[in-house]
């Protein structure tokens, strides 16, 4: 499609359609030089090199190492843990450097920085004009883990939630935010729902050790995955086995627990129309949402840092020594097949659609 | 992020030592008992000495003498931080620190940090290129950094107190008193210094917060003649440290620190020397002990710690056989004991280990030295060592100096034992072992030396630490590496009627390459050169040194680096000596540029800064 074309039609579907071509990317202009593209936020590494954002365009023409550097011309230090999105605006979490760099997420010009009141940060998600942070406080210290609540009119942190320790990942369903409690450096066992409508009454739900990463299934539930936690104090290692969780988000109590066994431990989930993937051993599973065992057969090979599906295909990232340049895959999920890899920056870690 | 913790387990640095070595003194030189054995069976080596008006040029720390003064490039966690040696493209456990003849490398880690060594504390310092693992033991690959006392039999008494006071509100005071008379020795000196260290960020608002540092060293050594075949002596060293460790500079925002770290090392050495002119028999008993604690929070008395304590018992005999040839047998015993919080079923270590050395001058142009070492212990497999070295003195300006050699790394209690949040030692490790060989030439002409010595380093079994799955990392015997480089040293120095003036540049290419991937190794500089002009006038003298460091790659597919840099630092001195009072005053301005330069990554360096010093004798 030309870009007169593409001028020409979004113009007249806009005017036609105003109220309702928000949901119509295909049909708008690019509102940025990173529109219409996939963002790996990498997290970068001790040995000096800054975490980034990688960009690579949807049709895999186009991508760019560092694209916050490129515009700003500033890193942003290390690790970067993670980014939120919020309307037109991307949110940059790095966990060392305390800080969240505001965005506009298609041109990734800097809109703001909030430099105050967090520690540790970790996760950002959104309810109306509010911003919930999760922090691991002083990671040395198990009774210091907070969710940092950011007023967006003027990204400050309005006020702080202390919660169980190690708070990471959250999901958003009728003004609850559940939060995941990895354990930080150490371990946990819970789910936080803290009730936005209710003064962020903070309720726990117990699941397995270790619960990292969430997805909404078809109906609106909550699935968990919990890694397993390792216990380093005796040798060797005593390990827990990992567990799928889902959660009722009805009545916020546990619906379903489906255990690992023999002290696996799954790492990455991803959720796309009705199956669960997650990584276990260098390996991806393929499970049915309504599934009450786990697979035994894995669709696909490979040591993933990160994980995301969108339209059939599964974008994953290797962040190979840790100290070198990653590598992005790309896999048909008709045939399980890697179409595309790209060579990534240091520590590639999330993978985002914009 | 999981790997923070792996990296405070890389990256913290502790102390200690290691067994076997020997070296010290010969036969008697006169009254003045050093370390001549260094200079016996070093010979086809670079021996380089760093003289007492170099020392006194840098700060205090081992680090900033060495950083300036010779080609071995330091990993420092921003200044006073931890800091590890680069010799030779090698790695931080690669290069041995050898106290009075004991190799003093950490137990827990395999090695030194260089800013707990004191150089004030020493009578000479010398740095030995390449490969030493059979006379210094383990770690000796890239070469090796000797800390030795004199001992001076003769009628005296010496008071040396010396203070300074700096930018950074740092402030240093040391005192030294010596005592000797025909048949006893005696020294003691004490060393403290205290620093805000919040230098300024350059081209930020910050500053080094939570940089402080408190460091106090004590040495004592006393040395008696029993008769005169038989002398005694005793050596001991302690140092104590108290450390925060600074955050990081991320981007434009300043990650907060409230790290500390406080260690304890002592060294406490005891040898009976009994000698003829044929023969020199020595008995030696050592005991290192080592210790840290890392504070996570500085305010809250929780901590992890390691320590490990190494006894060591050496019988060294040397015989004459006759003008021209040498041998020297040497047996070791070391008992060491490590433990930890991060320690698990960590074993003690015993190992035995004997050497022979044989040297003939074959004319009075020729030598060499052949070197042989087992070792037997029950922790890992020990390969044989051997190293033959030798000097040929082609004319009285010209000398072609060799050798070759196999040398080790143990692994350490680190790698062996280490059992925490994401990382699991490996007790199959195997040592890392070297094969190398260097040739170099020496001119002297009149005032001008030069020197140029070309090695190859050749490590397999390199221990690295890689993930062994999604959060635990190990260590194990996985790299090859290649080494090789040259060296070049320039010294030029000359008087005339009341004026003295020297030159002294050192110019290092490294090479260091990693056999898999053929990229060089990070943290290792293709160039680095120093050089330093005084110049004296009666009883005033200045001296401007001058530092590049070349560009180093950060990742191990060296598509990121940090950028090369040059420092400049500069000195006025005034010397007063009479009958009555001996008194030096030191003014010195470092980093003269206000250069703003990293060493390690996220971890700016000082700028301009200054510093006024008084030497008092009496």
């Amino acid at each position: 499609m030309n870009f007169k074309k593409l001028l020409y039609t979004g113009i007249l579907f806009g005017l036609i359609l105003s109220s309702c071509s928000d949901d119509d990317d295909s049909m708008q202009l690019p509102r940025g030089e990173y529109d219409n593209g996939i963002l790996i936020s990498h997290e970068g590494s001790f040995s000096g090199v800054s975490g980034q954002v990688s960009f690579v365009s949807n049709d895999f023409s186009d991508t760019q190492d560092d694209i916050y550097n490129t515009v700003n011309n500033e890193t942003l230090g290390i690790f970067q843990q993670s980014i939120g999105f919020k309307d037109d605006l991307a949110f940059i979490v790095v966990d060392n450097a305390n800080t969240i760099t505001v965005v506009n997420r298609f041109t990734f010009e800097k809109v703001d920085q909030i430099t105050t009141g967090l520690q540790t940060p970790r996760y950002i998600s959104f309810i109306d004009d509010k911003g919930y942070v999760t922090n691991w406080g002083d990671t040395s210290s198990a009774t210091d883990d907070f969710i940092a609540i950011i007023d967006l009119s003027d990204y400050t942190v309005s006020t702080t939630i202390p919660v169980s320790e190690g708070p990471e990942q959250m999901l958003i369903k009728d003004g609850l935010v559940y939060v995941s409690h990895k354990g930080g450096f150490g371990s946990n066992n819970i789910v936080s729902v803290i009730d936005s409508n209710n003064s962020n009454a903070v309720k726990e739900v117990e699941v397995g050790d270790n619960p990292d990463e969430l997805a909404f299934d078809t109906a609106g539930n909550i699935w968990v995955l919990c890694g397993g936690k390792t216990d380093f104090s005796v040798t060797p290692f005593a390990k827990t086995s990992g567990t799928l969780v889902k959660i009722n988000t009805s009545d916020q109590t546990v619906a379903t627990t489906i255990n690992f066994t023999g002290e696996e431990q799954p790492e990455l989930m991803a959720y796309y129309e009705g199956n669960i993937y997650y990584t276990l051993n260098s390996k991806v599973y393929k499970m049915d949402e309504s599934a009450t065992t786990l697979p035994t057969e894995s669709v696909i090979d490979g040591s993933f840092y990160g994980m995301s599906i969108r339209d059939n295909k599964l974008y994953a990232v290797d962040a190979k020594d840790f100290s070198a340049k990653g590598e992005l895959k790309i896999f048909d999920l008709s045939n399980n097949q890697e179409t595309n890899s790209f060579d990534m920056g240091v520590v590639p870690a999330k993978i985002y659609f914009n | 992020m999981k790997y923070r913790i792996l990296c405070i387990l890389v990256t913290v640095v502790i102390f200690t030592q290691q067994s076997f070595t020997q070296e010290n003194i010969n036969i008697l030189d006169e009254v003045l008992v050093s370390d001549t054995k260094l200079n016996k069976f070093s010979e086809g080596y670079k021996l380089s000495k760093l003289s007492d008006s170099v020392i006194r040029q840098n700060d205090n720390s081992l680090t900033g003498l060495l950083r300036y003064n010779s080609t071995i490039y330091f990993r420092e966690n921003g200044i006073g931080g931890t800091s590890s040696a680069s010799f030779r493209g090698t790695g931080a456990s690669q290069t041995a620190v050898i106290w009075n003849g004991i190799n003093i490398n950490s137990q827990l880690n395999g090695q030194t940090d260089f800013n707990t060594i004191s150089v004030n504390n020493y009578d000479n310092i010398l740095i030995r290129g390449g490969g030493g693992s059979v006379q210094y033991g383990s770690g000796a690959i890239g070469g090796s950094i000797h800390l030795n006392n004199d001992f001076r039999f003769v009628n005296h008494f010496e008071n040396t107190i010396r203070i300074a006071h700096g930018s950074f509100n740092t402030n240093e005071a040391h005192y030294k008193v010596k005592f000797g008379r025909e048949k006893v020795y005696s020294d003691v000196g004490v060393d403290y210094l205290y620093s805000d260290n919040d230098y300024k960020y350059l081209g930020t608002p910050f500053r080094n917060e939570n940089g402080d540092l408190r460091k106090l060293n004590i040495n004592a050594n006393t040395g008696v003649f029993i008769n005169e075949k038989n002398l005694l002596k005793f050596y001991h060293n302690t140092f104590i440290g108290d450390r925060n460790f600074s955050g990081l500079l991320l981007g434009n925002s300043l990650s907060s620190s409230n790290d500390k770290f406080k260690d304890t090392n002592s060294r406490s050495l005891l040898e009976w020397k009994n000698f003829t002119k044929q023969y020199t028999s020595r008995l030696s008993v050592a005991h290192l002990h080592e210790m840290f604690r890392f504070f996570d929070n500085n305010e809250i008395e929780e901590y992890s710690f390691g320590k490990s304590n190494n006894l060591i018992t050496k019988y060294d005999f040397l015989y004459k056989i006759n003008e021209d040839i040498q041998v020297n047998a040497i047996t070791d015993y070391s008992w060491i004991q490590g433990e930890g919080t991060n320690f698990i079923n960590a074993e003690s270590r015993n190992i035995f280990s004997g050497t022979l050395i044989f040297k003939h001058a074959l004319s009075k142009k020729f030598n060499y030295t052949f070197n042989v070492r087992q070792e037997a212990t029950n922790v890992y497999d020990s390969p044989l060592l051997f190293a033959l070295d030798g000097k040929y003195n082609v004319s009285d300006n010209y000398k072609i100096k060799f050798n070759t050699s196999k040398n080790y790394r143990i692994p350490t209690y680190n790698d062996l034992y280490w059992l925490g949040p994401g990382g699991e030692g490996n007790p199959d490790l195997v040592p890392e072992t070297s094969i190398q060989g260097e040739i170099g030439q020496e001119f002297s002409f009149k005032d001008f030396l030069l020197s140029v010595t070309a090695y190859y380093i050749n490590t397999e079994d390199l221990i690295r630490w890689i993930p062994v799955s999604g959060s635990v990392w190990s260590p194990v015997n996985v790299d090859e590496v290649n080494s090789y480089g040259a060296e070049i040293n320039a010294e030029y120095s000359t008087s005339w009627s009341k004026n003295a003036l020297s030159f002294i540049t050192n110019y290092g290419y490294t090479k260091s390459i990693n056999k898999e991937t053929d990229n060089q190794l990070i943290y290792v500089p293709l160039h680095k050169v120093t050089s330093s002009v005084s110049f004296t006038h009666k009883s005033l003298s200045a001296y401007y040194q001058f530092l590049y460091n070349g560009s180093v790659f950060i990742t191990t597919d060296n598509a990121n680096e940090i950028d090369g840099y040059d420092v400049s630092n500069v000195g006025l001195a005034y010397t007063h000596s009479s009958k009555h009072m001996n008194f030096i005053i030191d003014v010195k301005a470092n980093n003269l540029f206000n250069k703003n330069y990293q060493n390690v990554g996220f971890r700016p360096m000082p700028n301009r800064n200054y510093q006024i010093q008084l030497t008092y004798k009496f």
